[in-house]
């Protein structure tokens, strides 16, 4: 057991320092200077290694206060500002929330025993270490820490919130006991199943949602809850005692699979890392073509035969990406019209204040900057040129001559805009209709300003999409986003449109500063693209 | 017809993969590029290709007059060891759309169907997304790309270790039917595949190319004599 132990500190810590080494040799400027021979300075990766591994658990202590203060002792103490809290009634709040989120959720989204890490993966396929005393390390390594760092921060927010030391070794005990229950609970099932409970992703989300329900309901609707009384009286602590150690006993003494059928619950596929790849690659999963693609637009490509080479590929392209791109602003149009909706609702029911809101229609222009950057397609109509067209095309040398990359660009730009248009459109329509319903001035130099910036700001989007794709073409072939400057501006249009939200006034300055600005930047971004978009659109 | 290179060089990091490498492969001959496991042969393909640039030195193309100009991308056919192609089109749609963009070189008349023909590629399969594809697949139509346009040159990065030994000998076969035309290299770390196909075999080994004597070819221990030799080179790393 101490060795295994010994030997998956190190294994840890050793994955730990060449991680961050692979990281620092890929930063910008830095990691140029760095030489590959680094990975062989044994003494710098010792002492990186404890570096990483002190950091490593600061990070988790640090991690169990931010919780307890953002899950637990915020909320609570904002229902007292509100007033949906008496004093002293805290401690039964904070146990019921803490029940459901450490105890209901914690151990059912999360296992110790069958969460797959990258040494979990080395350690038991590679090194063939015996399971059973890997579990038993796993469970040592993940608990001891995860008990300490909780307990003084469950001290501190009790006594903080007006409980006692007992109140916060009763919620120590619980989360204990429900811990170990849960561990064997997933390990029982499996056993039965061989199924992971915490895998069954809808099932995990369920529970997600009822204990937020089951955690919060209560606190706002100013109802003490129970769990605590039951919880913490004579019979609940001797059961939660009984449970958790039954629980524990099972997990460590009880099962007997270790060997046999745990071992197959060790499955790449469950790879933590492989879990962030797949995040990675969610963000193209939403673009890529299915079959059933093909059949839906089988009346329009046959079509599309007439057409030749590159206008035949561009039409084929919009015309199979009807799910990804039209569908999308298909959307967006129903939002707009069920708002104007609710406008007309609104206006049926109380005819002054929508005159008045409609008055005041236009002012908003600020808050509108912000709506059309999530309105825009532009984004998605991106990754789909890269991820089922551009990615591979771009491999042939007839794909990258200046003249077709940028006949390409002008024939995207065009249909993205177009999408991006129409949805400008229709947001101004819907304003302007708004305001002339209400009974407000509708026809005024103010509206169509506010119109001609909200279809302004739609070419501004697309173009700037576009004009980040062809440029700084961030994508890589296993579908990272790298380039640090793409990064860096698409922040800051975002940062932007952010801060347009929170300027209160949409003067007619502000409006001429929006129509001044997005138009030099479509000018630049068309320069610099016809400019560099040749040499700079390559597969990386 | 000539494909001359000059100096090239490639290094990743500190990493020299392609140290100098100057040879000169001519029409008509099918070249195996022998090499071990990362000695570059894609490297060099994608340098060839303008895939990746070369830190030094120079492609040409030598015509049968006798002039010489640059290599360009468009002077080569690459089939990549994993094929690349538009997941959204059909294999159909591809090619149509393939044959339309290379129009000015394509000589023969052939039609789509035809082309499906040549590598056998199944009627219902034809108007699929090519998304669904096999390996395989995918590898045949990168194939039919050069069999249509026909450029000069011809780089196969490891074409044949995904096929079948059926389909294999039938790429054999138009390799070495439209071989007369064009400067055909053919990368393979498969010794048997190089003896067996190629008419030269040039060893990639230390960031360098050597052509094999033809003796050489036809002694008996000659197995030995190569794997000697890339061993060798291996020792003074």
């Amino acid at each position: 057991m101490n060795k295994t132990l010994k030997t998956l500190l190190r294994l840890k810590a050793a994955v730990g320092a060449n991680t961050f080494l692979y990281y620092l040799k890929r930063l910008w400027l830095i990691g140029k200077h760095i030489p590959d021979s680094v990975y062989t300075r044994e003494v710098l990766k010792r002492a990186l290694s404890v570096v990483t591994t002190v950091l490593g658990q600061l990070l988790k202590l640090a991690g169990k206060g931010m919780y307890l203060f953002l899950a637990v002792g915020l909320p609570i103490f904002l229902a007292e500002e509100e007033g949906l809290l008496a004093a002293g009634r805290a401690p039964a709040q904070m146990v019921n929330i803490l029940f459901f989120l450490s105890c209901v959720v914690g151990p059912m989204q999360d296992s110790a025993v069958f969460g797959v890490t990258r040494q979990k993966f080395i350690a038991l396929k590679y090194m063939k270490m015996p399971p059973r005393r890997y579990v038993y390390a796993e469970l040592a390594l993940r608990y001891v820490p995860f008990f300490l760092y909780f307990l003084p921060f469950l001290l501190l927010a009790f006594l903080l919130l007006g409980g006692s030391v007992w109140q916060a070794l009763g919620a120590w005990l619980m989360l204990f006991a429900f811990r170990f229950l849960g561990e064997a609970v997933q390990v029982w099932y499996y056993d039965r199943h061989e199924i992971v409970l915490s895998r069954k992703t809808g099932l995990v989300w369920l529970l997600i949602g009822l204990s937020i329900i089951g955690a919060y309901l209560p606190l706002l609707a100013g109802v003490e809850p129970p769990t605590m009384r039951i919880l913490f009286s004579i019979p609940g602590v001797i059961s939660m005692l009984l449970l958790g150690a039954a629980g524990f006993y099972y997990v460590v003494w009880g099962y007997k699979g270790y060997e046999t059928a745990f071992l197959r619950s060790v499955d790449q596929k469950y790879l933590l890392s492989s879990m962030v790849q797949e995040s990675k690659s969610s963000a193209f999963s939403d673009v890529a073509v299915r079959e059933k693609d093909l059949q839906a637009d089988d009346g329009s490509s046959a079509r599309l035969e007439k057409l030749h080479g590159y206008a035949y590929l561009n039409a084929l392209f919009f015309a199979r990406h009807r799910r990804q791109l039209v569908r999308p602003v298909k959307i967006r149009l129903l939002v707009v019209l069920a708002v104007f909706l609710g406008g007309l609702v609104f206006t049926f029911f109380d005819p002054a204040g929508a005159r008045q809101a409609a008055g005041q229609m236009v002012s908003f222009l600020p808050f509108f900057v912000f709506i059309m950057y999530f309105m825009s397609v532009g984004d998605k109509a991106c990754r789909a040129m890269f991820y089922n067209c551009d990615i591979s095309l771009l491999h042939y040398g007839f794909y990258r001559q200046p003249k077709v990359i940028l006949r390409n660009f002008r024939y995207r730009l065009l249909r993205v805009g177009l999408y991006d248009f129409v949805i400008g459109l229709a947001l101004s329509a819907a304003v302007a209709g708004f305001c002339a319903v209400a009974g407000a001035p509708w026809l005024t130099l103010d509206m169509l300003m506010f119109a001609a910036t909200i279809l302004l700001l739609s070419v501004f989007f697309t173009v700037h999409h576009l004009f980040l794709y062809y440029v700084f073409q961030p994508f890589t072939t296993d579908l990272n986003v790298k380039n640090p400057f793409y990064r860096i501006l698409n922040m800051a249009v975002y940062v932007l449109c952010f801060i347009c939200m929170e300027i209160r006034t949409g003067s007619t300055g502000f409006t001429m500063l929006v129509l001044g600005f997005t138009a030099a930047y479509i000018a630049t971004a068309l320069v610099l693209v016809y400019r560099y978009a040749p040499k700079t659109f390559r597969v990386k | 017809m000539e494909l001359l290179l000059n100096g090239i060089q490639k290094k990743f990091g500190e990493k020299e993969v392609l140290r100098d490498i100057s040879f000169s492969f001519e029409q008509g001959k099918i070249y195996g590029l022998l090499g071990r496991n990362g000695a570059g042969k894609t490297t060099l393909f994608n340098c060839l290709s303008n895939e990746i640039a070369m830190d030094a030195g120079a492609a040409q193309l030598r015509d049968a007059s006798g002039a010489v100009r640059a290599l360009t991308p468009e002077d080569i056919g690459y089939v990549f060891s994993t094929p690349v192609l538009p997941d959204f089109l059909t294999g159909r749609e591809f090619l149509k759309f393939f044959m339309e963009i290379n129009q000015e070189k394509i000589r023969s008349d052939q039609t789509i169907d035809d082309y499906f023909d040549l590598v056998k590629i199944e009627r219902e399969d034809r108007d699929r997304l090519i998304k669904g594809y096999s390996h395989g697949m995918k590898n045949k139509v990168q194939m039919l790309c050069f069999m249509i346009s026909r450029p000069p040159v011809i780089l196969l990065d490891e074409p044949l270790t995904s096929f079948d030994v059926v389909v294999a000998l039938e790429i054999k076969q138009l390799i070495r039917e439209i071989s007369a035309e064009h400067i055909i290299v053919f990368s393979t770390h498969i010794l048997q595949l190089a003896t067996d196909l190629c008419d030269e075999i040039v060893i990639l080994n230390d960031g360098m190319l050597e052509q094999l004597d033809h003796s050489m070819l036809e002694s008996r221990d000659f197995e030995a004599q190569i794997i000697e030799k890339l061993k060798d080179e291996d020792a003074h790393e």
